[in-house]
């Protein structure tokens, strides 16, 4: 099995998903840098990392959707393989298309870095199989566009296809206004696409995979991916 | 023939802009209480080449609409002037 880490310029939790992969999981992993790759075919799950992919210019991952490797990872999706977009990861997926909906600058105005707390809204999809309905995570957040929006409309639909994959909740799971950090629409903080295989989120789990950095709850979501595709592979 | 285009870019009505929000808090406490809204987007110059005014606002529009503007969030607006430096 075997996880690439796409590198963008101005990408900076790259290696810290790579250490988690490798070190933590004991996976294979490869880096990929955003122009040189061929095809992504040899990989079984793709990570797009945190940072501020060119410097966040114009709009949080508005640049980035251009970069070669984006055009191989929408093939590379529609074919069902595994897409995960953390933090500035989950905004290029929602500017080039493999998400829906938008960020807006947080309701605060500020660079929020923290600890929240997150519902799991969804436990049926790759990345969350390890998970339960309803646990409380606890995982870190540290960005300054995380206002989630999307219409009215396209969030009932989203709902209806059981698309929300986590909500910002207090420590006993409401997904109370005062715990929404950055005023995403419905507290979402992840979502999927309608075939489940391409998450976005802007917490980090690989910051809250080792006991040492005080939670291990983002493992389960690497856990969740490793299991899926075992149980692919003995089905293929 | 050398144009200007610029491109304005809003937040569209409905979509939250703390920005815009957080500006009209202040002119309203520096005792300005009759302004009404305020919104904060961004003016992007390009200087492009091309046969004529209508193709070239043609062409922005197209890249606008793909790059410059994200229309889940945003609305552009487009104006072309000839470049007077040319």
């Amino acid at each position: 099995m075997k996880f690439g880490v796409i590198v963008f310029p101005g990408s900076n939790c790259d290696q810290d998903c790579y250490d988690i992969i490798k070190g933590v999981l004991k996976q294979d992993v490869d880096f990929i840098w955003h122009k040189e790759i061929s095809n992504l075919s040899d990989f079984d799950c793709i990570v797009l990392p945190g940072g501020f992919s060119y410097g966040d210019y114009l709009r949080t991952g508005a640049i980035a959707q251009f970069s070669p490797v984006i055009k191989m990872l929408k093939e590379y999706a529609s074919l069902g393989g595994l897409v995960l977009g953390i933090c500035n990861g989950f905004q290029i997926l929602l500017e080039s298309g493999l998400l829906p909906g938008a960020m807006l600058r947080n309701k605060s105005l500020k660079f929020i870095c923290k600890y929240v707390s997150l519902r799991v809204e969804n436990a049926d999809i790759a990345f969350t199989n390890k998970l339960r309905r309803g646990r409380v995570l606890d995982v870190p957040i540290a960005h300054a566009e995380g206002n989630y929006f999307i219409d009215p409309s396209s969030l009932s639909e989203m709902i209806n296809n059981n698309q929300i994959v986590f909500r910002y909740c207090d420590k006993i799971g409401c997904a109370t206004e005062i715990a929404n950090p950055n005023g995403s629409v419905d507290n979402i903080a992840g979502i999927c696409n309608r075939e489940g295989n391409v998450l976005g989120l802007m917490p980090h789990p690989e910051r809250c995979s080792e006991a040492v950095l005080g939670s291990e709850d983002g493992k389960y979501i690497f856990l969740s991916i490793i299991e899926y595709l075992e149980k692919r592979s003995s089905v293929v | 023939m050398k144009y200007i285009a610029k491109v304005t870019v809003l937040p569209k009505d409905g979509v939250a802009d703390p920005q815009g929000l957080a500006v009209k808090n202040a002119l309203h406490s520096m005792d300005y209480p009759h302004v009404e809204d305020v919104k904060i987007g961004k003016m992007i110059i390009v200087k492009i080449s091309g046969q004529s005014k209508s193709d070239v606002k043609k062409k922005v529009i197209r890249f606008s609409d793909r790059l410059l503007v994200n229309p889940n969030i945003e609305k552009g607006i487009v104006e072309i002037d000839e470049d007077g430096d040319s």
